[in-house]
């Protein structure tokens, strides 16, 4: 992504940051209703703050419509990008988020020993390009050792009651 | 006072456990700093969790072993396999790889170590000396002092963060939003919590410093191509000769006094002190054009200062409550969880943990140093951990860490969410520690800026006292220099001069 596009994004999402804060601060009735007396207060520091945050993200997306005006930015070439790499990301984020939600109701070791299984496996295919039997089997059984030290390591060093 | 203090120093030393945890936090430490895509931070922010069980004593022992050897140990990465393991090793492997290439990767492994252990133990003989100082100053300030104060340190940060220091204020700001939500700690009206009883209890700081430190990065090693590296394994000569390290110890002493004062400047981080470090040595040498082919001042100058700096970041730490770098932004919440406000008070009213810290801090030092030398022959090993089994390892202790907390499915989303926040800043250029600073600093930010007004009813208060007044001027400096350098380079035609490596606070992958 050019610089101009990730100003861009990033303008954006500051101006709807900034708007929702304001929107939160307008509709907060203990804000809008109640006498502070001499503190000027909470609402005094989080005003200051989305103004500061306003005004940046309009600076922000100024500096990239400029940019993106005067665009001479050189292309990059496809065997630069990275190829499929952001469904990577996206993958781990969507199994890391079903593992926490699937960990209340299934129990610590089987959801973790699934997900670590999971991506031990794909990530040395990630590696390699290929899978392997015999890395495939020693993965699976770095997954099971990793999850039990951290079940031992966190339920009988820590003391947390894991689920 | 000095009495009190020395009780509690030795009681610290002779406690079994202590050291007992110590030495684990060191090894521990010491393997993860090692490892490309695992830095200092990350390495503390992702093993903090471990420390809550703890008592006070024994989770500075572990956690301060963390810091000091993971410091150290980005040096064994920066050596065999020429990949910085942490951002302070970025220039150590300038020098430090070519003498492994020549066959000295041991003797390099062992400078690393000599001149970390004597840069550690400047940077802890400046911390027991100043810090006492420094707070005996700061119980003089008032709210306007401490507003302008925290203010400083959050511009240093925006300042000292690499690319656009504007990118960095923005992300402080953000910071400073997030720790606004939740219960306002005056008048407890609930801000910013979209109507969840969660959110009124306001953002952790664990969560947030595991997202954005430690899931973050397990996003951008994914994303990335998956480094492949050549692990130098062959071990030859451990000891240097005798007549060449003799003459080094004045390049240690230098490193070590511009790590330790780098150090003490809230938010520097260590990169910029070894660029600083390294950057004098060259200029002083009578043959800077060695610098690069594998010499051992290009090992001791950033190994002396990295580890000094880690005695000077707890400065401004306990003397004001000020985050020295990222990874003391994470000690923060450390000690606040174990119910500790960092910060001038420390002095009065807890001499006994600024003793556990100051033997924590010594103790991770002389463990490092012997861990370092007794381990030089075996360091090649750690290098060989597979990437699969790291990652989702990590992945997997960033989750049970930040539910560890507080026992809490909603801080592990906490955790997610800000792990993806973080990837994303970085994406754009954004750098993520100035936003785990603003949350720490934000309450304290708030709190003497309403505190002041409701004492004095005006904002002129801030420039009409001295110290406020001149903190409020350095912050305008720093704040406004980055533009005015650029306007006038531009301006006279003239090339942004060559600097040495660029300092990060965002851990390499």
């Amino acid at each position: 992504m050019s610089k101009a596009k990730k100003d861009l994004l990033t303008g954006l999402v500051l101006v709807g940051v900034t708007l929702a804060g304001f929107w939160s601060l307008r509709t907060n009735e203990t804000i809008a209703t109640f006498d502070f007396g001499t503190d000027p207060g909470p609402a005094l520091f989080p005003r200051l703050l989305l103004s500061a945050l306003g005004v940046s993200s309009l600076a922000v997306l100024g500096a990239a419509g400029w940019r993106l005006r005067r665009a001479v930015e050189p292309r990059r070439s496809a065997s630069a990008r990275p190829r499929g790499r952001a469904w990577w990301v996206l993958s781990f984020v969507a199994t890391l988020t079903a593992y926490v939600f699937a960990m209340p109701a299934v129990g610590f070791l089987p959801a973790t020993l699934t997900f670590s299984v999971f991506w031990t496996v794909l990530l040395r295919y990630q590696d390699v390009k290929r899978f392997e039997a015999r890395s495939i089997l020693r993965s699976v059984l770095a997954a099971a050792a990793l999850t039990g030290a951290i079940y031992l390591l966190f339920v009988t060093g820590v003391r947390v009651p894991l689920p | 006072m000095i009495p009190e203090i020395l009780d509690a120093f030795f009681a610290a030393l002779i406690d079994p456990g202590a050291i007992g945890l110590s030495l684990v936090g060191v090894l521990v430490g010491i393997v993860l700093g090692a490892l490309p895509g695992i830095s200092s931070t990350m390495s503390l922010a992702i093993l903090l969790p471990l420390s809550f069980s703890m008592n006070t004593t024994h989770a500075m022992m572990f956690l301060l072993g963390i810091f000091s050897a993971s410091v150290y140990g980005g040096s064994i990465s920066a050596i065999l396999i020429n990949i910085p393991g942490t951002p302070g090793s970025i220039v150590t492997q300038m020098d430090g790889y070519p003498m492994a290439k020549h066959g000295r990767a041991g003797e390099a492994l062992t400078y690393a170590a000599l001149a970390s252990a004597f840069g550690g133990i400047l940077g802890w003989l400046l911390l027991v000396t100043f810090a006492p100082l420094i707070a005996r100053v700061a119980f003089q300030f008032q709210s306007p002092e401490y507003a302008a104060v925290t203010l400083f340190g959050l511009s240093m940060l925006a300042y000292a963060s690499p690319g656009s220091t504007f990118k960095a204020l923005v992300s402080g700001i953000l910071g400073l939003l997030l720790a606004a939500v939740g219960l306002d700690t005056i008048t407890n009206v609930s801000r910013f919590d979209l109507g969840s009883d969660h959110l009124q209890s306001g953002i952790s700081i664990v969560p947030l410093a595991v997202g954005v430190f430690g899931l973050a990065e397990v996003l951008r090693n994914i994303e990335g191509s998956g480094q492949r590296y050549e692990v130098i394994k062959e071990i030859r000569r451990i000891f240097p000769p005798w007549s060449e390290a003799r003459r080094l110890w004045p390049v240690a002493v230098r490193g070590s006094l511009i790590g330790a004062m780098v150090g003490a400047i809230p938010a520097a981080g260590s990169a910029i002190g070894v660029a600083v470090a390294y950057a004098q040595e060259k200029r002083l040498s009578r043959e800077p054009e060695r610098f690069g082919t594998g010499i051992p001042e290009g090992v001791v100058a950033p190994e002396s200062s990295n580890n000094a700096c880690v005695g000077g970041a707890l400065i401004p730490m306990m003397t004001l409550g000020i985050p020295g770098d990222a990874m003391t932004a994470v000690l923060i919440g450390a000690l606040l969880i174990h119910g500790l406000r960092p910060g001038p008070f420390l002095f009065r009213d807890r001499l006994d943990f600024v003793a556990v810290v100051y033997a924590s801090l010594l103790t991770a030092i002389v463990l490092t140093t012997v861990v370092g030398l007794l381990g030089v022959r075996y360091f090649a090993r750690i290098l060989r951990t597979p990437r699969n089994v790291l990652m989702t390892g990590v992945a997997v202790l960033c989750v049970v860490g930040s539910y560890a907390v507080r026992n809490s499915f909603f801080d592990v989303l906490v955790m997610v969410t800000f792990g993806i926040v973080g990837y994303a800043m970085q994406k754009v250029d954004m750098p993520v520690a100035p936003l785990v600073f603003g949350l720490i600093l934000g309450p304290l930010l708030e709190e003497n800026i309403r505190r002041t007004l409701i004492v004095y009813h005006e904002w002129l208060i801030f420039v009409q006292r001295p110290i406020s007044l001149a903190m409020l001027l350095v912050t305008a400096a720093a704040l406004l220099y980055p533009p005015f350098a650029g306007w006038r380079r531009r301006a006279t035609g003239r090339e942004r001069p060559p600097v040495a490596v660029g300092p990060t606070q965002n851990p390499p992958s």
